[in-house]
């Protein structure tokens, strides 16, 4: 099955993933002076921006409105990252595929990993920075893992769709670029879910991510456990890595002629 | 003993014409709507090719820009599959196809040498027993820790045969870069490919420069148009196409 494949290509080229993997986290910040610092400042900045307008200027009603805010934008970050990345990563790896001794499913696994690495580095500061803002840790941070696991399957699985489909649809890219915006405001990240007209309640019924970012909300303010829906971006994940093993499998002959 | 054996080997590349990269999302779902698929036009790159490499020797490939010397090396490489036909490698592959491919200009020799091996297939032990040999080999000395950007040609070219060569191949494909490395740089390459041709390395060079193949090759195949116009030893193929040419 693809899938088995898929996994057998990753657990027999561990170590290129890694080089690969660091090579994009390197490469990114190398020559600049704050270096590894930018991937920490950026999201920082942003944080003060969304925190003047929704906490000062137009107020959310939400009490440590920084706190919440943190809680939602760092798995936000991490998501629109992987999921822009993932999809022009195996355009972007295309002189490695060219060489015909690497499976295309490496470079969206590559993206997959250097972003939740990157996220992995920030989390002891987020949890220092909600702490200073106000709200403790408590053993809430207990369900981290579950939710950093079903968003890590989905980050790679929507890499693996979309890094595939983008080599023939070069328009993939454009739209993702232009989507995860709208993406960003449909998701309970700078307002609580609760704060939503009952009307649109359906937006956020249908919004995979949006039990997500209240499972991280409920983690790291100490809410207790996850909502239920946070198997809906589960269920999500393993259709997307199912496909995406498939559609990979399915590329795989043709690739480098397209690239 | 074949390092490599090509057998009724044909590749047609598919591509629509009036966008670059094949077509867009929107044409596709038009078509789609339409209930036709987008119109394609068919390239034959090569057609029924057939020859074989023997450990230790080295082949040559001659030909004019779109004979298909380049599809054939990816072809071997395994980074195309034919549509008919059949090639059969023994072995690992060290490939030498553009310069310094896949490389990042702002990581060090060192790291993309590092990349480089393990992307040809490599483990990270058997990398870090050669890398001595890699800087030695390609000369860089103080460059080794220097981002590449900071890199001439002839550089970049000894940083690529260097990976591509301490591999251990059982078959070398090189596309045509060689010309960039200065004459004492090639002379170095001609004794390495000459040493490992010594130890059984099997040799696949696409060239235009009918010296460097007289130097090199036992034998050169000769493509026209996708097919094999002539295969035969280096003087009979050479002069066939010195006579043939304007």
């Amino acid at each position: 099955m693809a899938v088995g494949r898929l996994l057998r290509d990753y657990a027999s080229r561990w170590a290129l993933l890694r080089v690969l993997t660091r090579r994009e986290l390197v490469a990114r910040y190398r020559g600049t002076a704050l270096g590894f610092g930018w991937s920490l400042f950026q999201p920082a900045f942003t944080l003060v921006v969304y925190a003047l307008v929704f906490g000062v200027f137009v107020q959310v009603g939400v009490e440590r409105y920084p706190a919440f805010l943190c809680a939602g934008l760092v798995p936000w970050t991490w998501f629109a990252q992987s999921t822009a990345m993932g999809t022009t990563s195996i355009l972007g790896h295309a002189p490695f595929l060219k060489q015909g001794s690497m499976s295309p499913a490496i470079p969206p696994g590559v993206i997959a990993l250097a972003t939740a690495v990157n996220f992995f580095l920030t989390l002891p500061l987020v949890v220092g920075l909600i702490w200073l803002l106000g709200e403790p840790p408590g053993v809430s941070l207990a369900f981290l893992p579950v939710l950093i696991a079903i968003q890590g399957l989905l980050c790679w699985g929507l890499a693996l769709c979309l890094g595939v489909l983008c080599v023939r649809y070069r328009d993939l890219a454009q739209l993702v670029q232009t989507l995860l915006p709208l993406a960003f405001v449909l998701t309970p990240v700078l307002y609580p879910a609760e704060r939503v007209p009952a009307s649109f309640a359906w937006v956020l019924a249908i919004n995979p991510l949006a039990p997500l970012v209240e499972g991280y909300q409920r983690a790291f303010l100490g809410r207790g456990a996850p909502p239920l829906g946070v198997l809906i971006p589960l269920a999500l994940g393993v259709g997307c890595v199912v496909v995406g093993a498939w559609l990979s499998e399915r590329s795989r002959d043709r690739i480098a002629e397209e690239l | 003993m074949n390092a490599l054996v090509v057998e009724g080997v044909s590749k047609t590349f598919r591509y629509c014409p009036q966008l670059p990269g094949g077509g867009s999302l929107k044409s596709a779902v038009l078509a789609w709507l339409r209930g036709r698929r987008t119109p394609r036009v068919e390239v034959a790159a090569l057609r029924d090719v057939s020859f074989s490499v023997e450990a230790g020797e080295a082949l040559g490939v001659l030909g004019a820009n779109g004979a298909g010397k380049s599809t054939l090396l990816r072809l071997v490489a395994g980074a195309y599959r034919p549509d008919a036909g059949e090639v059969r490698v023994a072995g690992r592959v060290g490939r030498l196809l553009e310069l310094g491919a896949g490389f990042h200009p702002d990581l060090s020799g060192a790291e993309n040498a590092e990349i480089a091996a393990l992307v040809a297939g490599l483990s990270l032990p058997d990398y870090r027993a050669l890398r001595d040999s890699i800087l030695a080999f390609s000369e860089l000395g103080d460059f080794w820790t220097a981002p590449l950007r900071t890199y001439s040609n002839g550089m970049l070219l000894r940083l690529g045969f260097a990976v591509a060569t301490a591999i251990r191949p059982s078959l070398l494909v090189v596309d045509e870069v060689l010309a960039v490395g200065d004459a004492g740089f090639q002379a170095k390459c001609r004794e390495r490919i000459a040493a490992l041709r010594a130890e059984g390395v099997a040799l696949l060079v696409a060239s235009h420069g009918l010296h460097e193949l007289e130097a090199t090759c036992e034998r050169v195949l000769w493509l026209e148009g996708g097919r094999v116009r002539a295969l035969d030893r280096t003087p009979v193929v050479l002069a066939a196409y010195r006579e043939s040419g304007p």
